[in-house]
């Protein structure tokens, strides 16, 4: 196997000890924001080339959140880091109970295409922060970026304990025949299962960030201008391709008329008249996406956009109205700068649509009404939920972020990170003396014991005395 | 074989149905399962008698009691651990509701496992239940007079679509596992639990492995050697030696192993008597399987003590072997069974180089009276949980959470860590529609000034 010898190499430093003092973790973080200071330029510039990323989408997602992710790791890293004392029970009251924050050992983390730089470092922080080693290997799609990382990543990490492994699939599909500790996989739900298939012959423990449908329920009573304005910023944000983007917007057909000059308003304050010629539009990464996604443009009828430019991989921002739950486009995650409109006619109807489908990434639910809001919430399931907004829910690193059933499993993002790549062991340390407390649990047994046994160790129920 | 297909479609629509969300629904079912322990104990103390020929003493304090501790935590603290959970808001998200809301999973599956029979199926339910799961359960088939109980019980006491128990071997625990879940909690072995996280893959279903592997046991020179010995027998020779957080075997100086043998010798007496046989505390092997696989690991070692067997009863006495070497058949396999190897090892970094040298146990266990040492070997090993200066009493401290770590599995239970796992926690955004000042910054046309 072509990458035994690095893991084993990383499994040897990993048990020296040497990824484990929290001066070390540090000092690699630091090291990595020194990385995302001085290549600013270059990840713009490398973003730009693979996927015409504009220049203010890549500093807000690959920059700006990067940097907040690992500010908050650096500020917060001694804290997470310590044993954590828990309660103890009467038997154990005098003894040291505690969780110690335990790294996996040697993980991997395989990154995508569309945020190349984001989706590699952000679990990167929490990987480094834990005390792991890590193999990172960046998208094989975005070729420019993937140089970046392979050449200027190693010049700022130890090389002994942080490689960058640039791989196909065929070179990927060895990768994982290696035993890693932890398994951190961003992509796609079939993907993600080849994954966890591998993961499975070494019990190697994973976080799947996959995608999928994000409906997007408008109700009828709304701001319709605010409401256009932030769907399309999240839908047309990277030229659609983002695993958290709006994917469909569900609701009325009088809602649909005012959706659609508002949305045309947005659109054009955002990008002006062409938006080809705007620097702050992107463009689809590859001819295969491209061409996949000129095949779905051919659902509903198209009232904003539907320009392509196939030497470019441009798809103007894209509206199509009265789309069937039938049409190709509302069959798997667009992953383009499309918003397919289906009409509902409520909202309970918009519900019973989200819930017949795969759980996603996320529900989006825009309302004055905070009722219709919260039914929406309480009546579906998803990863994560974002009302009257879209995207921002990740932007806080205070709350967990991750799939659910076909989205994924597992979370991410500030404390969340580390604890993705932290065992938590429970430790308890106790005394050797008072041996005659331990009298109670020996054999040989007798009633007498036993009602002392129960005492000792039962938890009372509030407010009652007997457990009837 | 539809049947499965039919059983796991039931509890799916009951939990579609959505009445298992609501807190009280939960609560009900949780006291309903309160009253079938108080009312069912004899049935269930004599069905783990008939199974590990357990004393009731024994099965209540290290099954039936941890399940009501688990039964009764749950129920006083089901409305905090459900409640939303408000966190840090940035600054522009100063004015939005910012929470994770704990949320059910769906439809989990429970495979339990025959050692502590009642304990491993009942004690991830609560959990389960409480996280407002629909749950099916299958105990193991081999402990199957407990497997019959259970399933004979739980149904006269809980909803029987969103709790169904199902009974059965290998094919229909294979036919299970094609269906889809949204947890499953498998306690047993790492060669199934491997299969079992394929089966999970097809799905992308989370999971918790609750594995084995063999628990070192080091014994450090400066300790009280009559109270560790004494600790570690009790842990060791529990349930037969059939506890997957067993001492599995014994590291220590070779000057010190005889009398860590006399010692637990001396220990062994008190516990069982004159005649381990006769003792109602001391159980028996599973079964014949497992009886001749443990007598199997004895061949070609120095019985130090013990050793005798009878294989009508499946007995095996406590038996204790010496100068043991690391490559031998009993160090290979977790033993499962009332068999102690003592390994002689010359310092505690040859310790812990054999322990690292191994698959990652689910438990460790050091005994020192030196509090640097221990900080060391807890700093460069990795476990499961780990004690010092005792065994196995981790798990009875629910706020620990319990699971292994690399082969030894994956995930955590037992008191809130049950209701964490059972659940999904969801991140809610609610923010206003009104304030598109504050979004104007985001929105293009980009700028310098507005990054």
């Amino acid at each position: 196997n072509p990458y035994m010898g690095l893991v084993s190499r990383l499994r040897a430093v990993w048990l020296s000890g040497k990824t484990r003092p929290m001066e070390y973790r540090m000092a690699q973080l630091e090291a990595l924001g020194c990385f995302l200071d001085e290549k600013k330029q270059d990840i713009l510039e490398a973003t730009a080339l693979d996927m015409g990323k504009p220049h203010f989408e890549a500093q807000f997602s690959e920059i700006i959140l990067c940097k907040n992710e690992l500010h908050e790791t650096l500020n917060n890293l001694s804290h997470w880091m310590k044993d954590k004392y828990v309660d103890k029970n009467l038997v154990t009251r005098l003894d040291s109970a505690f969780i110690r924050k335990d790294p996996y050992g040697v993980v991997l983390i395989i990154a995508p295409w569309n945020y190349p730089i984001h989706l590699f470092l952000v679990p990167l922080i929490g990987a480094i922060a834990a005390g792991n080693c890590v193999v990172i290997k960046p998208s094989e799609t975005t070729k420019n970026t993937e140089r970046l990382v392979a050449e200027a990543l190693p010049n700022y990490l130890d090389k002994d304990c942080f490689a960058v492994v640039t791989a196909g699939m065929q070179e990927t599909t060895r990768l994982l025949e290696n035993k890693f500790d932890y398994i951190f996989f961003t992509g796609g739900s079939f993907v993600g299962r080849i994954i966890m298939t591998a993961a499975a012959k070494h019990l190697t423990p994973v976080t799947l960030e996959l995608g999928g449908k994000n409906p997007c329920y408008v109700s009828d009573t709304c701001d319709v201008q605010n409401v256009a304005r932030r769907v399309a910023w999240g839908r047309f944000f990277n030229a659609g391709q983002t695993c958290i983007a709006p994917d469909y917007v569900l609701c009325s057909a009088e809602m649909q008329e005012k959706l659609l000059p508002a949305l045309h308003k947005a659109i054009t304050d955002f990008y002006g008249p062409n938006p080809r010629e705007s620097p702050d539009f992107g463009r689809i990464v590859g001819d295969k996406q491209f061409q996949h996604l000129q095949t779905l443009l051919r659902s509903g009828r198209v009232v904003i956009g539907g320009q392509t430019d196939e030497e470019e991989r441009y798809i103007a921002p894209t509206v199509l109205a009265d789309v069937l739950p039938s049409d190709p486009i509302m069959q798997e995650e667009i992953f383009g700068p499309i918003l397919p409109i289906v009409i509902v006619a409520n909202m309970d109807k918009a519900i019973d649509f989200i819930n017949s489908h795969e759980r996603p990434l996320v529900v989006y639910a825009f309302s004055s009404d905070d009722k219709v809001v919260n039914q929406v919430l309480e009546r579906t399931s998803s990863g994560g939920f974002c009302g009257n907004d879209t995207l921002m829910h990740v932007t806080l690193t205070s709350l967990p972020f991750g799939g659910i059933g076909n989205s994924g499993l597992g979370t991410y993002h500030g404390k969340f990170t580390f604890d993705a790549f932290t065992h938590c062991r429970g430790c308890l340390h106790r005394s050797m003396g008072r041996e005659a407390l331990n009298a109670l649990r020996y054999p040989p047994y007798s009633q007498q014991k036993l009602g002392l046994v129960q005492a000792a160790a039962e938890v009372k129920r509030k407010g009652s005395c007997t457990l009837l | 074989m539809e049947k499965m297909q039919q059983v796991v479609g039931r509890a799916r629509a009951a939990f579609n149905s959505g009445r298992c969300h609501s807190l009280e629904f939960r609560m009900q079912q949780l006291k309903a399962l309160e009253q079938m322990m108080q009312e069912k104990e004899k049935e269930i103390l004599a069905a783990i008698k008939a199974d590990l020929h357990k004393s009731e003493p024994n099965a209540y304090s290290h099954e039936l009691l941890c399940v009501m501790r688990d039964l009764v935590m749950a129920i006083d603290k089901l409305p905090s651990w459900a409640a939303p959970r408000p966190v840090k808001r940035d600054l522009m998200t100063m004015r939005d509701e910012v929470y994770v809301f704990p949320e059910p999973l769906g439809v989990v599956l429970i495979i339990g496992a025959w050692n502590y029979p009642f304990l491993l199926v009942m004690q991830p339910l609560i959990g389960a239940i409480a996280a407002g799961n629909a749950v099916v359960m299958k105990p193991s088939e081999i402990s199957e007079n407990t497997a019959r109980v259970v399933a004979d019980l739980l149904p006269q006491y809980l909803d029987r679509e969103l709790y169904p128990v199902v009974t059965g071997g290998v094919p229909e625990t294979t036919e299970l596992l094609k269906q889809r879940f949204d947890h499953i909690l498998y306690t047993g072995n790492s060669t199934v639990g491997k299969i079992v996280m394929a089966a999970a893959a097809k799905h992308l279903t989370p999971i918790t492995l609750e594995l084995g592997g063999k628990s070192p046991c080091y014994i450090d020179k400066d300790c009280d050697l009559a109270v560790a010995c004494r600790r570690i027998t009790w842990g060791k020779y529990l349930n037969c030696g059939q506890t997957c957080i067993a001492p599995d075997y014994i590291l220590c100086d070779p000057s010190i192993q005889s009398k860590v043998v006399e010692n637990i010798k001396v220990t062994l007496q008190e516990l069982y008597g004159e005649d381990v046989k006769k003792s109602p505390d001391y159980e028996r092997i599973i079964n014949k399987r497992h009886f001749k696989r443990i007598l199997g690991l004895l061949e070609g070692q120095k019985i130090a003590h013990g050793g005798e067997a009878d294989e009508a009863s499946c007995f095996i006495a406590p038996t204790i072997l010496t100068d043991v070497s690391p490559a031998s058949k009993v160090m290979e396999e977790e033993i499962f069974g009332p068999v102690l190897p003592i390994l002689p090892v010359k310092s505690v970094d040859e310790a812990i180089e054999f322990i690292n040298s191994r698959e990652k146990p689910l438990a460790l266990y050091v005994f020192s009276n030196n509090k640097k040492l221990i900080k060391r070997v807890i700093s460069e090993t990795s476990s499961g949980g780990f004690v010092a200066n005792d065994v196995i009493m981790h798990f009875f401290l629910s706020a620990l959470p319990f699971g292994g770590v690399g082969n030894s599995g994956m995930g955590a239970y037992h008191g809130k860590h049950s209701f964490e796992t059972f659940s999904h926690h969801r991140s809610c955004l609610i923010k206003d529609l009104k304030m598109e000042v504050i979004n104007k910054l985001r929105y293009p046309p980009g700028s310098q000034k507005k990054v």
